[in-house]
């Protein structure tokens, strides 16, 4: 019983934010109220659940999540994400970019956030495009490939930070296992993956 | 000189933590929230300060950076109410013994739940901390290793991005491409960094210690 009632919250989460477009914040606390009185807690004791859950999460995290995006926002706004990828860029010769662009997503995006990692990294793509002449999609897929995959596993990312808190896990063991397995990931998903032209 | 600085400050995490667990000094210098002070204190100086930023400009930078974030820490504090509710109402406790009669390698199992909910939601984020949520009280019943369970999870929640997926729109309108070419290339790489991870993970299992 108790896993039917969970289910039916995870879908009422789900319907709240793509089908009603509820801000996710509002929904999860909309979600929480509703499951915890459904599944007996006391009324009373509805919202004290709710603010502890809240603060041992932020508590833990506000200042990875916070510090990691200004290291990431000085990263781009200085240029210096420009300069790894030029520098890269030598160092592959004309023949491996596809290489370049992807170790480029990964160092990048180990200390940016995907939507910033994603703005700032797309002009380059763009303008590799224009001195080789080839496809967008094929220079782009092996950099976003990493920047996905780092966003996904790797801490200080805001989703795996969150899970090694929660599995009281180590962060840099995290880290060294997330990058052996990342590798292969972004090989497969990126230069072997983009279709040729 | 900024290539070589985002290096050593990525790595440094990793690096500090490993090799610190004896002095608890090398603990407090190796503690993320440390690590990550000093990398952006290092970082202001070099990247900031020294190409000619006023401190002005730059605490403007960051203000914007925690603008950028603000969203996703809600969002964050929002799955830890939800995990909190779902422990306090000891319904954590009935999922874990269920799933656990399932015999499913509880590293698949976390995966699975990711992909399902992150189908169905979008958010990598949201999939990756409510399957945390429902999978906590699985790992404190087997001895699962935490690092590989976080792992797990998070290729799980990068499963198959679809139109409900704020990546998704952002790849196809900045490469101008068809909804069906997006899913044919982006939609098709999210899901093979998802497969290949979890494979990465079980091998990683194999050579790891459990916890």
């Amino acid at each position: 019983m108790s896993l039917l009632i969970v289910a039916c919250c995870i879908i009422l989460l789900v319907l709240l934010i793509t089908w009603v477009k509820l801000n996710p914040f509002l929904a999860f606390l909309v979600v929480s109220l509703l499951a915890g009185w459904w599944l007996g807690i006391p009324v009373e004791q509805l919202t004290v659940s709710v603010k502890k859950g809240i603060g041992d999460m932020l508590g833990e995290l506000v200042i990875i999540i916070c510090v990691g995006a200004m290291l990431g926002k000085i990263v781009a706004e200085t240029g210096a994400a420009q300069k790894i990828s030029n520098v890269l860029m030598k160092t592959f010769g004309e023949k491996y970019f596809q290489w370049a662009m992807m170790v480029t997503g990964f160092i990048v995006g180990i200390p940016l956030f995907y939507n910033v990692g994603f703005v700032l990294l797309v002009p380059l793509i763009f303008s590799v495009v224009y001195q080789t002449k080839l496809p967008a999609v094929y220079v782009g897929i092996p950099m976003l490939a990493a920047l996905s995959v780092t966003h996904g596993f790797l801490p200080p990312h805001p989703s795996p930070s969150a899970l090694v808190t929660q599995f009281h896990a180590n962060l840099g063991l995290t880290l060294l296992y997330g990058i052996i397995i990342a590798i292969p990931a972004i090989i497969i998903a990126g230069p072997i993956f983009a279709p040729r032209p | 000189m900024p290539v070589f600085l985002l290096i050593i400050t990525t790595s440094l995490p990793f690096i500090v933590s490993i090799t610190g667990p004896a002095a608890s000094f090398l603990k407090f210098i190796g503690d993320p929230v440390i690590v990550m002070l000093l990398s952006l204190f290092t970082a202001t100086i070099s990247l900031g300060v020294a190409n000619g930023h006023s401190i002005k400009k730059i605490m403007d930078f960051y203000g914007d950076a925690v603008k950028d974030v603000a969203l996703i820490l809600l969002i964050v504090a929002g799955a830890g109410a939800l995990k909190q509710i779902f422990i306090d109402s000891g319904v954590s406790l009935a999922i874990g013994s269920i799933l656990q009669e399932w015999k499913l390698n509880p590293l698949i199992l976390g995966w699975l739940i990711a992909a399902v909910i992150r189908v169905c939601l979008g958010s990598a984020t949201v999939a990756g901390l409510t399957a945390a949520g429902i999978m906590a009280p699985v790992m404190a019943a087997t001895n699962t290793n935490p690092n590989l369970m976080v792992l797990s999870i998070g290729a799980g929640s990068l499963m198959f991005s679809h139109v409900n997926d704020s990546g998704f729109w952002m790849f196809k309108e900045y490469f101008n491409l068809t909804v069906k070419d997006t899913i044919k290339s982006w939609s098709l790489m999210e899901t093979i960094v998802a497969i290949v991870g979890l494979l990465g993970v079980l091998l990683l299992q194999l050579v790891v210690p459990s916890s």
